[in-house]
């Protein structure tokens, strides 16, 4: 069974625009499937990316293959017809390559307060109805819209995107109720990186439980699952290069993710050890396949890797990224040796 | 004399035929390249980047070197402030400091506060509020706003433009009260719409008298002004490859570019616009005009309008090509 990798690119600290379009480069000769940015504004947006849509078009200029997609633009701060036309824009430009990632609230919820668009509304209807227009600009040759929080009078949006029907929408779903909306609508979910194997495995059943049981049929997408990667001659040497600037991310970078497992794993279980166990793959090459292969068991069918954290420096993000290209990838990239014989003892 | 490419769409191009033409432009040393911003317009069937200018600009910054990239203009009340900030500040940065900042009140038509969610009254207000916070994000560590429209606590926005203090922003308008503001800021004006000399004169005299009641050194700052150009083998071919097309164009009820001509629809007939507004003719002739002009207005930097949305691509194409070849040499 074939698996795609993404790439997670969250920028280096110390770098610059120019690396991080290298490191975008780099993983389009090295194979990667597609590269995914994130949204973060003020503080957070120190490096990237505070206009994601602007970043990724710099990235669709300097490459030819990889698909580009955000992970995901927070749809309550700006106008949906602003992404409608930003996005097809994209897509265009990238000569079809955008995969529109959405989600339904910033880290932080200043980004909220300062765009005068309230989380509660985020809860209440407005993402959804923001993610109906854009579908409608994106597809429909002209149309109205009267929503709660979104009146617009019959308009026509032009350009109309590269992709027919259009890019596709991925989710950001944290909730159940947001995977579950996400999941009637049949769209495909990011999962995120601190999920375990069994974790992992419930919320895959929930999902196309609930996918199936609107009548959506087969497995057309893939659900992009977030994990730490770090790639290293031996177990040891791997979690010596990534222990302090993984650390240093989740106590400096990611007020979200300290809290997220701060309240999982309490005082005592915040380690690296216990990370180790459940969703931080660190270590050697057979030690990465290993662990990826286990997620493909439970249905795992894109891993979107993060390999570069930003508290780590440039050119350790480029041989991270190659190490894993090299002796990982490979592993799933064409059908599995046994399948093979299979199909010739046939 | 700088001499800037108007990066809009002609009657067949592509999106990849505007961005190969633009990165021409800067293989052949134009000194900028404009986007505007456009929304609901049905006319090119979408073939432009008007509705997300800073979104192309960012992926030009990427696909050129020399050239600046220049928008003309976003409209500052259809978007947050703290957006347009983060995303020209973003596009800087790519282009390692090319970009150039026009900035608009309004759009052409009411269409773009009725879909955006903001009413025309407002816009006014919001504008010169945008302006403040703008300004501020760029260049300050950290800051707050509170205003009528729009209430910022105390924070810091990036990334920072490379530019500093901070990118160039120009100005695009029509109306007194945009000029006045304009001047009180210093920001140059872009004569955008293709006007009769005579006009054009008068604005950036106007503009140069507020700018200089302003304190500001109104000589040194630049005005740059669109110019319709067709370059052509003979005259008679620019007149009989352009006459049914410039027709069309001015009175497909483009209200917004006659707005700028200040004369009656039945009297802006292509014999009227060949002597008043365009340069169009064979090398020589465009060379002459050009001389003319120069020394008519204030002609530091001018924006070329090669391509019209009547007016197939090929042509338009080729009319810039003889005039990165025969005219540009003998009038910089």
């Amino acid at each position: 069974m074939v698996m795609r990798f993404g790439l997670f690119i969250m920028g280096t600290e110390s770098g610059t625009y120019q690396d991080i379009l290298e490191q975008v480069q780099v993983a389009e000769e090295l194979g990667f499937d597609g590269v995914w940015l994130g949204e973060r504004h003020f503080e957070h947006g120190q490096l990237l990316y505070s206009s994601p849509f602007h970043a990724a078009a710099a990235m669709a200029a300097k490459t030819n293959r990889i698909r580009i997609g955000t992970a995901g633009r927070i749809l309550a701060l700006d106008h949906p017809i602003h992404v409608a036309e930003d996005a097809a824009t994209l897509d265009i430009l990238s000569g079809g390559r955008l995969d529109l990632g959405v989600t339904r609230a910033g880290l932080d919820e200043r980004f909220h307060q300062i765009f005068e668009r309230p989380v509660e509304d985020t809860r209440q209807g407005q993402f959804e109805e923001a993610l109906e227009i854009i579908v409608k600009a994106w597809t429909c040759e002209r149309f109205a819209y009267e929503g709660r929080y979104y009146q617009i009078p019959e308009i026509s949006v032009l350009p109309k995107p590269l992709q027919k029907p259009r890019p596709p929408i991925y989710v950001v779903a944290v909730s159940r109720l947001t995977m579950a909306f996400a999941a009637q609508k049949g769209y495909p979910v990011f999962i995120g990186a601190l999920q375990t194997p069994r974790e992992l495995k419930e919320t895959l059943t929930f999902y196309w439980q609930t996918f199936r049981e609107a009548g959506h049929n087969g497995v057309a997408v893939d659900l992009p699952v977030n994990r730490f990667l770090c790639v290293g001659e031996s177990n040891a040497k791997a979690r010596e290069v990534i222990a302090e600037p993984f650390w240093s991310f989740i106590q400096h970078k990611a007020p979200d993710l300290k809290l997220a497992l701060q309240g999982k794993y309490g005082e005592k279980g915040f380690r690296l050890e216990r990370f180790l166990e459940d969703f931080c793959i660190f270590g050697d090459p057979d030690l990465c396949v290993t662990r990826i292969k286990e997620l493909q068991d439970i249905g795992v069918t894109y891993l979107m890797c993060t390999l570069n954290f930003i508290t780590m420096e440039h050119k350790l993000c480029l041989k991270s990224m190659e190490r894993f290209a090299t002796e990982v990838m490979p592993h799933f990239k064409e059908a599995p040796h046994g399948e093979l014989l299979a199909g010739v003892t046939r | 004399m700088k001499i800037g490419f108007y990066a809009t769409g002609s009657g067949t191009s592509t999106h990849v035929d505007l961005l190969r033409q633009i990165e021409y432009a800067d293989e052949t040393g134009f000194d900028s390249a404009w986007l505007r911003e456009r929304h609901f317009h049905p006319d090119h069937q979408g073939r432009n980047f008007f509705t997300s200018p800073l979104v192309a600009a960012s992926y030009i910054a990427a696909r050129t070197k020399h050239i600046r990239i220049g928008i003309a203009s976003r409209i500052l009340p259809l978007d947050h402030p703290i957006h347009i900030a983060e995303d020209g500040a973003t596009v800087d940065v790519i282009s390692d400091g090319r970009l150039d900042l026009g900035i608009a009140r309004v759009g052409e038509n009411e269409l773009y506060q009725l879909a955006f969610g903001v009413t025309t009254e407002e816009t006014r207000g919001r504008f010169e509020e945008a302006v403040e916070i703008l300004i501020k994000a760029w260049t300050l560590p950290q800051f707050s706003y509170h205003g009528t429209y729009y209430s910022i606590p105390d924070i810091s926005v990036y990334p920072k433009p490379v530019q500093k203090p901070h990118p160039p922003i120009y100005l695009v308008g029509i109306s007194s009260g945009t000029f006045k503001f304009g001047a009180t800021r210093g920001f140059p004006l872009i004569l955008a719409g293709a006007q009769p000399v005579a006009i054009v004169k008068r604005t950036q005299e106007e503009y140069y008298r507020l700018l200089s009641d302003h304190g500001f050194p109104a000589r040194e700052i630049e005005l740059p002004v669109n110019r319709f150009l067709y370059v052509a083998e003979s005259n008679q071919q620019a007149i009989d490859e352009t006459r049914e097309a410039l027709n069309t164009f001015i009175h497909r009820g483009a209200t917004a570019i006659r707005d700028y001509l200040f004369r009656a629809p039945e009297e802006i007939t292509p014999e009227w616009l060949y002597d008043e507004v365009c340069i169009f003719g064979d090398p020589d002739t465009c060379i002459k005009k050009l001389n003319e002009l120069k020394q008519a207005i204030d002609l530091r930097h001018i924006i070329c309008t090669f391509n019209y949305y009547t007016i197939d691509h090929e042509r338009c194409r080729k009319s810039m090509e003889r005039f990165v070849k025969y005219v540009l040499p003998y009038v910089r």
